[in-house]
This record gives C-alpha cells, sequence and structure tokens, in this order.
C-alpha cells in the first residue's frame, strides 16, 4: 500500500486529479458499450435450460438422463386429475359433465377427458378383431399347439357352447362364427385386466372405484413449470366448479393432483418472498451505502462491475455452452454479485486516501488485492472446472468469467467516474478510525486471537459429527402440507400410478425395444402374483413387438388341417355344419401384424404414447408401477432382460443431487488448495497465506457446524452456499494482510466492514424467506461472511509482528 | 381415455339386462287388480325382494338344438340382482349398480355397464320398472300392455307387456321383448332378436315376499356359493 503524504486538495490539484467530462463520457461510452455488447450477445443467443441430466455425472449413465429429462419434459407433468365429491352419483355425473365442456373451451388447455370415449371403443375393434390371432398368447408355440389339437377345438367347442348359453351369449353369438375359439374376447380381457383397479364408469362418465367420486383428467398446454399459465388454468378450474354449483345448485366438492399447483404456490410464495426481500434489502442497502458512501453516484458504481460480470458470464456460457442452466443463472449471478466487494473497497480506499489524487492512485494502491482477491476466488472454481457434471462445469465458467470481468471492470470502467480522492467525510473517517483500532487491537492481543480461531476450529469439531445433508428434492422446494395431502387423497381414491417409479426398456430400434417391453410385462405379472408390486400399467397391454406376434401367426399357419378339424369338433359338439365357415375362411386372411404408428394414429393414441419416452437416439419405454414393495427383487429380476431398469424419480433425483452435492464440496475443497498456493506464491511466505485463508475456511465450515448443532436441516444450497463465503472470506482475508501495517489498514476495514454488512442485509433477509432452497442459500451466506468478517482479524495474529503503525485515519 | 368395451360386447349386455329386467319383475306381493300398465308398474315399485327358479331355452341358428339352462335368481331391492345357473354348468352371475360380475368354467368377469350410454339406459330401465317410472321407460321404449282374460298360475289379473326399443342402437339388437305375467309375477319373458334368435324364460316357484337384510345380501350376493 502507498504512504503518499496527503496533498492539499486544491483547485489546481483537484483539476490535475479529477478526469475531464470529456474523458468521462468516453468512459461511460465504453462501459456502455461493452455492455451493450454483451447484452446483445446474450439476448439474441439466450436460452435458458433446466435439463436435470446436467447435474449428472458424465457419461455414467446415459439413459437415466434422459428418463429424467423426459420425466421433466414429457406431458405427465401437464396432466392434472379432478375428482368431484359431495354429491349422489347422477349429480356428480351432470357436474362432471359441465366442469368439462367449461374447460375444453379455455385456450389454456389441450384435453379434458371424463367419459368414455366412443371413437376409442371402435378403434378397439378396429385394430384387434382383425389381428385377434397375433394377439393370441406370450407363449403361442406352446398355447396354439394345445389350443389347434383335436381335444384343444373340442373344448373350445364346448367352452362356446357354455359362452353361448350364459349372460354374454348375445355377444358371442355375433362374432362366434368368424371367432369360435374366442380370441377377440380373450383381447378384451387382457386390455380390461390392464384397466381394472383405478376408475369405474358410469352412465358413461369417469368415477372413483367407489363412485363418490366423479373422474375429469385435463391435460394444459402449458409446462407444469410455467406458473403464470398454470395459475390460468386454476382459475378457471374454479370457475367451472362454480359453474357447475350454480348450475346444478349441488354444493360439489373439487380436489386435484398436478405438478402445476405446486409451481403456482412456489411462485406466489417465491414472489411474496422476493417482493418483501427485495424491497426491504434494497432500502436497507442504499441507507447503509449512503450513509458509508455518502453518494447516490458511488452506490451506482458498486453495481456496474457485477452487472458487466453478469452479462460478460452469461455472453461466454452460451458462446461455450449454447444454452444456460436455470441453476447456473441463478446462483453464477448470485456469486458475481459479490464482487460489488470489489468496488466498494476501492472506494472505501479512494475516500479514506490522501487528498487530491486522481483515482488512478488509487487503484494503483488497492490493485494488488482486489487482484488477488478476485483470482483467489476464480482459483478456488477451477476445480469444478473438472467436475464430470456438465452442471457444474458450466457454472464454473460462468462465475470464473462473471468474477475476471468484474474485477476487471472495477479496474477499467470505475475509476473513471469516482472524483479525486480524500472526499471522506469527517464521520466516515472517524468510523473508519475506530474499525482500524479495534481489528488493530485485536492484532495486539494475540490471546484473543487465539481464543478465537480455537473456539472457531471446537465449533468445527464439534458439527462435524452432527453434519448430515438432506438431498431430498422435495425439501428444496415449498411442498404444502395441504397439497400433499389433497395428492394423497385423489391418489388414494383411484389407486392410482405412483408418481415417478417405473420400469424403462432402451434399445436402438423400436421392435427391440417392444420385445423387451414384452418381457418387461410377463416378468412385472409374475411379481404382481407374488405381491412384490401392487400393479402396473404397461403398452404391452396395447402393443406386443412384431415378433411376438409373427410368432402367434406363425403358430396358427403351422397346425394342420385345422379348418376341417374345427369344423368336425364343432359339429360333434352339437353345431351346425356350416356355423363356422367364417372362421375357416378368415385362416386364409393375411394378418398384418399391428404397429406403433397405427396406434398412434387411433383414437389410442394418447394413451399408447405415454409409454414412449423418447424416440432419439434410441427408444426408451416405460412402464408404470404402483405399489412397489420390493424394489430390491424387483432390480435383481430386471437383470435378466438387457437394457431394463427399475426407475425411482425422487430417490434417484436425491442420489443425484447428493452426488453433486458431495462432489461440489470436494472440489471447492481443492480448489481451497489451489487458492492457497496461489497466495503462497504470491507472499512467499506461508504463515502469511496462511492468514489470509485460513479464516474464510474456518468461518465455512464454522457456518455450517453450527447451523448443523442448531438442528437445521443441511441440503445442496448450504453446500453452495460454503462456495460464497469463501470466495467473500479469502477477498477479506487477503484485503487485510495486504493492508496489514500500513495507513489503509482503516480504510480496508471500513469496506470489508461495509461489504459484510451489505451481504449480511442481503443474504440475511433470504434466510427468513419460506422457500426452503432459498433460505438455506441465506442461511449459510449471511452467518458465514459474518463470521468471515470475525476471523479474518483474527487470522491476522498467524503474521509475524509488525511495527506498530498509526491505524487511524488523518 | 381408453374404453375397453366394444359396441358388439355393449349390444351383448342389452340382450343379457333385459333378461335380468324380466327376472326382476316376475314376482310381486299381490294386492289390487293390474288392468292397466300403471297398476303394474305402480305395485312393482313396493318390491323389496324375490326368490325364483327359471328354466331358460335359447334357439340360436348356429346350433342344431336349442340351448337349455335352469337355475335360480334372486333379487334385492333396489340394485341387487342374482342369477345362479345350475344346469347344464354351473355358473353365476351378480349385478350390483353398475357392476356385472360373471362367473363360470373360465374364470370371474366384471363388466363395466357405465361404459355405454345404451347399456346404462337398460340399467336404467331395470331401475325405472321397479320404481314404477313410467315416463322414463317410454324415453327408451314404446310400451304395450294388454291385460289378458283369465288369471295366472295364482291369482291376479293376467297381463302382457311389450317393450319395443325406440333407439335404432337397441333396434338392432332387440326386436322386441315381451313379459307375461299375473299379478306381480312375471310368468314368462320372452327376447326376439333381430337375427331371428330367441330366448325363452320360465319362471316357477316365485317367491315376491323374501326381505333381504344386509347380512343376507352379503352371504347370498356373492358369485361362489
Amino acid at each position: 500500500m502507498s504512504r503518499e503524504p496527503a496533498e492539499p486538495a486544491g483547485r489546481a490539484e483537484l483539476a490535475r486529479g479529477a478526469f475531464s467530462l470529456r474523458t468521462q463520457v468516453i468512459a461511460a461510452c465504453a462501459v456502455l458499450a461493452v455492455c451493450g455488447l454483451l447484452g446483445a450477445y446474450g439476448w439474441t443467443h439466450f436460452k435458458v435450460t433446466n435439463d436435470i441430466a446436467h447435474f449428472l455425472p458424465d457419461g455414467q449413465d446415459a439413459v437415466t438422463g434422459r428418463v429424467l429429462r423426459a420425466l421433466a419434459t414429457s406431458g405427465l407433468g401437464q396432466r392434472m386429475v379432478l375428482t368431484l365429491g359431495g354429491a349422489k352419483p347422477e349429480q356428480l355425473r351432470a357436474g362432471s359433465e359441465l366442469i368439462a365442456k367449461q374447460l375444453q373451451a379455455s385456450q389454456d388447455i389441450s384435453e379434458v377427458q371424463w367419459s368414455v370415449d366412443e371413437a376409442a371403443q371402435k378403434a378397439i375393434y378396429d385394430l384387434y378383431f382383425p389381428r385377434r390371432y397375433a394377439f393370441w398368447s406370450e407363449q403361442p408355440e406352446r398355447d396354439y399347439s394345445a389350443m389347434l389339437s383335436d381335444v384343444g377345438l373340442q373344448r373350445s367347442a364346448d367352452r362356446l357352447l357354455t359362452k353361448l348359453g350364459g349372460p354374454e351369449g348375445a355377444l358371442i353369438r355375433r362374432m362366434a362364427p368368424e371367432d369360435p375359439l374366442l380370441a377377440f374376447p380373450r383381447v378384451l380381457e387382457r386390455l380390461d385386466a390392464a384397466r381394472q383397479g383405478g376408475l369405474r364408469v358410469r352412465d358413461g362418465a369417469f368415477f372413483s372405484p367407489d363412485e363418490r367420486y366423479a373422474v375429469l383428467f385435463v391435460q394444459t398446454h402449458a409446462p407444469a413449470l410455467d406458473a403464470t399459465a398454470q395459475r390460468r388454468v386454476l382459475t378457471q378450474i374454479d370457475a367451472a366448479l362454480e359453474h357447475a354449483r350454480a348450475a346444478l345448485h349441488v354444493p360439489f366438492t373439487l380436489e386435484k393432483t398436478g405438478v402445476g399447483r405446486y409451481s403456482v404456490r412456489a411462485e406466489t410464495a417465491i414472489r411474496a418472498d422476493v417482493e418483501r426481500i427485495s424491497t426491504l434489502s434494497t432500502a436497507l442497502l442504499v441507507a447503509l451505502l449512503l450513509i458509508v458512501l455518502r453518494s447516490f453516484s458511488a452506490i451506482v458504481l458498486t453495481i456496474v462491475p457485477s452487472l458487466i460480470g453478469a452479462l460478460a458470464a452469461s455472453a461466454v456460457t452460451l458462446l461455450v455452452f449454447g444454452r444456460l442452466h436455470g441453476m447456473t443463472l441463478a446462483f453464477g449471478t448470485t456469486l458475481i454479485g459479490v464482487c460489488s466487494d470489489y468496488p466498494v473497497h476501492l472506494l472505501s480506499h479512494h475516500l479514506l486516501g490522501p487528498k487530491g489524487l486522481n483515482a488512478r492512485k488509487t487503484v494503483e494502491n488497492v490493485w494488488p488485492a482486489l487482484r488477488l482477491g478476485g483470482l483467489t476466488t476464480v482459483a478456488g472454481m477451477v476445480g469444478l472446472g473438472f467436475a464430470p457434471f456438465a452442471g457444474i462445469r458450466e457454472l464454473a465458467l460462468f462465475s470464473s468469467v462473471g468474477v475476471l470481468a468484474s474485477l476487471f471492470a472495477t479496474r477499467w470502467s470505475i475509476p473513471w467516474f469516482m472524483g479525486i480522492s480524500g472526499r471522506g467525510a469527517p464521520s466516515q473517517r472517524a468510523l473508519a478510525t475506530q474499525l482500524g483500532r479495534a481489528v488493530g487491537g485485536l492484532r495486539e492481543r494475540p490471546k484473543l486471537s487465539c481464543a478465537l480461531l480455537a473456539f472457531a476450529l471446537a465449533v468445527c469439531a464439534a458439527g462435524a459429527f452432527t453434519l448430515r445433508f438432506d438431498d431430498d428434492l422435495a425439501s428444496w422446494v415449498p411442498a404444502p402440507k395441504d397439497l400433499r395431502e389433497e395428492d394423497a387423497r385423489v391418489s388414494q381414491r383411484l389407486l392410482a400410478m405412483d408418481v415417478g417409479r417405473m420400469v424403462v426398456v432402451s434399445a436402438p430400434t423400436l421392435e427391440q425395444a417392444l420385445q423387451r417391453n414384452d418381457q418387461v410385462a410377463a416378468l412385472l405379472t409374475k411379481a404382481a402374483t407374488r405381491g412384490e408390486v401392487g400393479g402396473f400399467k404397461s403398452l404391452h397391454a396395447l402393443l406386443w413387438s412384431e415378433a411376438l406376434q409373427r410368432q402367434n401367426v406363425a403358430a396358427l399357419r403351422a397346425a394342420s388341417d385345422v379348418s376341417a378339424r374345427a369344423s368336425k369338433a364343432f359339429e360333434t359338439a352339437g353345431f351346425e355344419p356350416e356355423a363356422i365357415a367364417p372362421f375357416a375362411r378368415s385362416l386364409d386372411r393375411e394378418i398384418a401384424p399391428l404397429e406403433l404408428a397405427d396406434l398412434l394414429a387411433s383414437p389410442l393414441a394418447p394413451i399408447a404414447g405415454g409409454f414412449i419416452l423418447e424416440t432419439e437416439p434410441s427408444y426408451l419405454i416405460a412402464t408404470h408401477l404402483r405399489d412397489v414393495r420390493d424394489p430390491a427383487a424387483l432390480v435383481a429380476a430386471l437383470t435378466s432382460i438387457p437394457e431394463a431398469r427399475y426407475f425411482d424419480q425422487r430417490e434417484l433425483l436425491t442420489t443425484t443431487y447428493a452426488a453433486f452435492r458431495a462432489r461440489t464440496l470436494e472440489l471447492v475443497a481443492a480448489g481451497l488448495l489451489a487458492v492457497f498456493v496461489m497466495v503462497l506464491a504470491r507472499y512467499r511466505a506461508p504463515r502469511k497465506a496462511l492468514a489470509a485463508v485460513a479464516p474464510a475456511v474456518l468461518a465455512a465450515f464454522s457456518a455450517l457446524s453450527i447451523l448443523s448443532l442448531c438442528g437445521v436441516r443441511l441440503d445442496l444450497f448450504h453446500a453452495l452456499g460454503v462456495l460464497l463465503v469463501l470466495s467473500m472470506g479469502e477477498d477479506y482475508g487477503v484485503f487485510l494482510v495486504e493492508s496489514e501495517g500500513t495507513e489503509g489498514l482503516a480504510a480496508t476495514v471500513l469496506g470489508i466492514v461495509v461489504a459484510c454488512a451489505s451481504t449480511v442485509i442481503s443474504f440475511g433477509l433470504l434466510a427468513m424467506s419460506t422457500i426452503p432452497a432459498l433460505r438455506s442459500l441465506g442461511q449459510i451466506v449471511s452467518l458465514g461472511v459474518l463470521l468471515s468478517m470475525l476471523f479474518a482479524p483474527a487470522g491476522l495474529t498467524l503474521l509475524p509482528r509488525a511495527t506498530r503503525v498509526d491505524r487511524g485515519v488523518a | 381415455m381408453l374404453s375397453w368395451t366394444c359396441s358388439v360386447l355393449r349390444r351383448l349386455l342389452i340382450v343379457m339386462l333385459l333378461g335380468l329386467i324380466a327376472i326382476s319383475v316376475s314376482a310381486q306381493p299381490q294386492s289390487a287388480p293390474i288392468t292397466t300398465v300403471d297398476a303394474l308398474l305402480t305395485q312393482l315399485s313396493g318390491l323389496q325382494g324375490i326368490r325364483a327358479k327359471y328354466v331358460e331355452e335359447k334357439k340360436i341358428a348356429m346350433l342344431k338344438r336349442p340351448l337349455r339352462s335352469e337355475g335360480t335368481v334372486l333379487f334385492a331391492a333396489p340394485g341387487l340382482l342374482l342369477r345362479r345357473v345350475e344346469q347344464p354348468e354351473k355358473s353365476a352371475m351378480l349385478l350390483d349398480g353398475e357392476v356385472l360380475k360373471v362367473s363360470d368354467a373360465s374364470g370371474v368377469r366384471t363388466i363395466e355397464l357405465g361404459e355405454s350410454p345404451i347399456v346404462r339406459h337398460f340399467v336404467l330401465t331395470f331401475v325405472y320398472v321397479l320404481r314404477g317410472d313410467r315416463s322414463a321407460l317410454e324415453k327408451l321404449y314404446t310400451l304395450s300392455f294388454k291385460a289378458l282374460e283369465g288369471q295366472g298360475e295364482g291369482q291376479g289379473q293376467a297381463w302382457q307387456l311389450e317393450l319395443v326399443p325406440k333407439q335404432a342402437d337397441l333396434k338392432r339388437f332387440v326386436a322386441r321383448a315381451q313379459l307375461q305375467g299375473h299379478g306381480v309375477i312375471v310368468d314368462r319373458m320372452t327376447l326376439l332378436e333381430e337375427t331371428g334368435d330367441s330366448t325363452v324364460m320360465q319362471f316357477s316357484e316365485v317367491d315376491p315376499r323374501v326381505r333381504f337384510e344386509p347380512a343376507d345380501r352379503a352371504r347370498l350376493f356373492r358369485l361362489k356359493e
């Protein structure tokens, strides 16, 4: 730091020290041009993704990533289930119809299903009756040989006779001439079995099995996370309910499930939080900066570097990755936001420095500290650049670029507007002097400093035994109890499939995928019989692989003289000689296998399509599960089927984020080593390097420990917060070490206190958020930064005793 | 949403339920003479329960000989109906509200009647008959009541009620259903199909005064004996 004597602030000196208006205008234009260029690039290339796959380990499990991505982007999240209750079934049906018709007119809703689709009924007949023999058996060789033997045909004749005399006789009678072996009823029974359990149909309308609730399915156009659109849908549903109540004079009750409800509730909570917190935070920060810096222009100057940093980070990340991940944007900009410490530090020195100097001089004095602070922050994130998670690498690039850009923006953009130095008011100088002396006092009481550091170490040690992270995604976002209970009630009523639990097969071709899906269906049927799963819904109910269909047809054709033997068997049983002549003719007809394209072109497309998660670069077919009682047994059984795996979305996300969190902490630790090496290289003195870095480390982990000891459930956002604490804490340490023994110590301490106070205000208010993720970040950062400020002066104890200097400001 | 029945199945159910309707109205407490359809429906509305035996004969074109079966029927107001076939092979059919369950040698099947408006109409027909709702019945059928001369096997005025479907869908299946009885007892139900096939059910040993307590319902109205 400079030890130049203060110069008198005469007119000539002022004229010499300040930049001319012309220079300032040019500089302002240059800053605006840079911002404009970066902003223009970002604006024209802006693309945000929330793809969870970015936070999965590279190449470890591509299918896992694709499944998670498909689940996030598929229509599943856009589906809402409504149950209408509180009335007699006849009234519920009428209410359901009214609500459905009203919602069908909505621009935000793509589909409302409340009743049986007659077109689907016809489609089933048209698709499956001509192919009934292709869907006869899952083990065609065995079953066809038994069925088409003389004994088998005789049994078929007897069975048909029984059916004709039974309650289904009229139906059977119509199809018997062409289908005396009753292949089509067998297909219908299979389709029906796949539907049983969750839904009942009454007078054409969907009902819960106990008929106490009419059921509607609503598909929205907008994604589940589009809270604005989802809010409109919820409003429309409420309006439709009111309409039905008024029209029918029935006090209907309506409950629903759907991800969109959580989005709306979360958005409402976040908006309320953000409005409250940002208003309060802005007011307090402005007040703080006005008190300390006494200038609105100074406040603007503290914002400019962070703004340039964020714009540069966005532009470079978009250039490299082609898009920004939502988490990168949110967390990265927060991290870059802490770079406002740099202009605060610079302005503090400029205000309290020798009078009448050009800002360049102040910059020259504080630049080494700023540069080291900024570079160590970047070095701390270098480790993240080697993470096996694309998301972390992106975050590392974004933050590094942002911090560097902010650093250089501090160096090159704001000095033009800072005026001359030494304009600090007496009260500012008095405050800085007091703070400087307090730090100096601590410096001269090494026992107190050591006690403070020892206490921090003890807290870390105590916390290490209680440190537990909760990686359950559900705990990060608001999941109000009332919504969760409503979900549970609706699911219970419908025996719905478990959300996110499924078996997924993958294969390069559709046919291979269908073959594996056939195997999965057979396996799950056995698992259900053994009670390992409560039920499942599979594409297999609608579509078999072409191979299995062809095996069925081939087995039918392989039997010799079927029509003659069948005629004889049926005549013997009591049928007229020509009774099954159409059957004989039907045997000669070509049977084209049913293809996925046929289904997707039929009214059954919405159902069939729901099982296909992806078709490129390979096919992913899901089977949805209910009540998985023995996941381990299921996983073990699935090993027999190539590329078939069990997914529990919630568990998978929890595991994924746990790995992400653990790896982040590991890489932060590695980054710390890099920081220490860098600081060591700068000072060439281990104690000095330790004094700069150790307080921040102690502060970060003390904060984690304190929160843990207080019973706070730690999560990924606490871990990410550690990175922020270290970034800022290291800066404090570096600034103090750089200022140690110089006249600038008081200004440094003032800058640190202002920076710390602003951070504690911002993040402290965030800690009061109702959003768990924001609350976590707020807790760790506010506490960690406060501890950093307290520990940083104590860290100076590690330095060799310096020559005593006056800690005040002239 | 997928519907799991085809139109043919729907038609089957119509025919089947016509049979059920006929069975259900086959025995009623006897009171005032029944000379009009209103009188018949009024008395049927007092129905609490029925137990009867039946013999059914189906003439089907593709069979050399008619199919004959016999068994018992049980009805409990307002919507429980069990038909148990004893000969030639044991089977059972249970209607509970809008759910029909069938049990035979091939197993148990559940059929959702509500999946088709047509079938639903037939279920409602059953309800309409029991509660004497003539206007509802007339939405679906043309009713033709005729008081016959003399009395039936027991006491009461003999009568004949003919139901002719109004809707084209129903007409494609059922040409007409004819109920014959005396007093509040249906003795015979004839169902004629468009194809020429026919079903005749003859009822005997009708007990129209049965009251099924909840315990009886749980014990008797199930597929397995």
